[in-house]
């Protein structure tokens, strides 16, 4: 009755939690007292995100019915906060993954919702060295992209 | 590391409020360029501020505007720019000869070639919320920017009348903001005053719509 389910990351690394957990989210309570092997996520990235399912154990159960509602109710808590705050872009990266594979929908929206932040209010070249995007447009498709979307560069 | 499509427009999505971040968006690289201009053309009407229209955006859109609709807005009368000319439409037939030397005809071929829209997205059918006393003040901003100094001014309907304050500019903006009402909304013509925007009826949105955005 204390079903646990064994998920064991990329690297080899086996996590066992509690069906309480599982229960939460879909896509973990398919695999319900059964052992998953997740070839996406590594065992650094699934320990963050199990910490992050753990503490999020005794919250109310979502809704998930409507997107846009949940978008616009949207905020973090302190302890999310703190908690994304704390790892590097490249684990932030990881964890968007990680929870859009897992199906973690509030960790995807929390993710998410941290890499818009660090977006807003930055100019182009500090978003491309922010997110270390290298600019693969030719420079007849950026006049383009630019002439095109110009409206909304007012103000 | 790379965020995929999916992940891309979910990070956007919570930008929809805010045009100057996503415009910068689109211009990153071409990933996030796909994932960003679908969200930035979802809503643009309510992103441009009503007493700050945009030509720009009608500019673009016009592009997208089928040669029946350009037909029409040329059989009520209105010069058009050559890039808006139906694709059939061969300027040189209607003036009558001008076209004997070849390089007029170059000309003529390029600007065909010119009608033809070639922008890189289809923008209009990323629409999915409307405000439509916003998308008028941006359509009369573009008669005024791009349709107006085109017209040639009907010396029988400028009033002659001189006052001090009235220079010849003033005249005939006056006469042709008038007119604008006329393109826009083709039904409505009989109504005067700039209040009515606010009064027309929902069957009159539904042409304008039809006309300029067949794909809500």
């Amino acid at each position: 009755e204390n079903e646990t389910i064994t998920l064991r990351s990329s690297d080899g690394i086996e996590f066992h939690i509690d069906a309480r957990i599982a229960n939460r989210y879909t896509l973990l309570n398919n695999w319900n007292g059964e052992n998953a092997s997740l070839p996406n996520v590594t065992g650094k990235v699934l320990e963050k995100v199990l910490e992050w399912c753990e503490h999020h154990i005794n919250d109310p159960p979502l809704n998930y019915d409507n997107d846009d509602s949940r978008r616009r109710n949207f905020e973090i808590d302190d302890w999310d906060e703190n908690f994304i705050n704390c790892v590097n872009q490249d684990m932030l990266f990881e964890i968007i993954l990680a929870a859009n594979y897992l199906d973690i929908k509030p960790l995807l929206d929390i993710g998410c919702k941290t890499v818009a932040n660090m977006i807003k209010s930055k100019s182009l070249e500090e978003i491309r060295s922010t997110f270390n995007i290298v600019n693969d447009f030719t420079p007849e498709e950026e006049e383009a992209i630019r002439r095109e979307n110009e409206w909304a560069d007012d103000q | 590391m790379k965020l995929f499509p999916e992940i891309l427009d979910h990070i956007f999505n919570y930008l929809i409020d805010d045009k100057k971040s996503l415009h910068s968006c689109t211009l990153v690289s071409m990933d996030w360029c796909k994932s960003a201009v679908p969200i930035l053309w979802k809503q643009p009407f309510m992103q441009i501020d009503v007493t700050k229209p945009s030509d720009k955006i009608i500019g673009i859109y016009s592009r997208f505007l089928s040669d029946d609709a350009r037909a029409m807005l040329l059989i009520q009368g209105l010069k058009l720019p050559d890039y808006l000319l139906p694709t059939y439409y061969d300027a040189d037939i209607e003036m009558n000869g001008v076209c004997s030397s070849s390089s007029s005809s170059f000309y003529s071929n390029n600007s065909i070639k010119n009608r033809f829209n070639n922008s890189l997205f289809y923008y209009p059918c990323f629409l999915r919320k409307f405000k439509y006393e916003t998308f008028i003040s941006c359509l009369e901003q573009w008669y005024l920017e791009v349709l107006e100094p085109l017209q040639i001014i009907d010396e029988t309907i400028v009033n002659f009348k001189i006052t001090p304050s009235n220079t010849w500019h003033n005249l005939a903006r006056h006469n042709y903001n008038a007119s604008s009402f006329n393109i826009t909304i083709p039904s409505a013509s009989n109504e005067t005053g700039s209040s009515k925007i606010s009064q027309y009826r929902t069957e009159e949105k539904q042409k304008i719509k039809a006309a300029w955005c067949p794909t809500l």
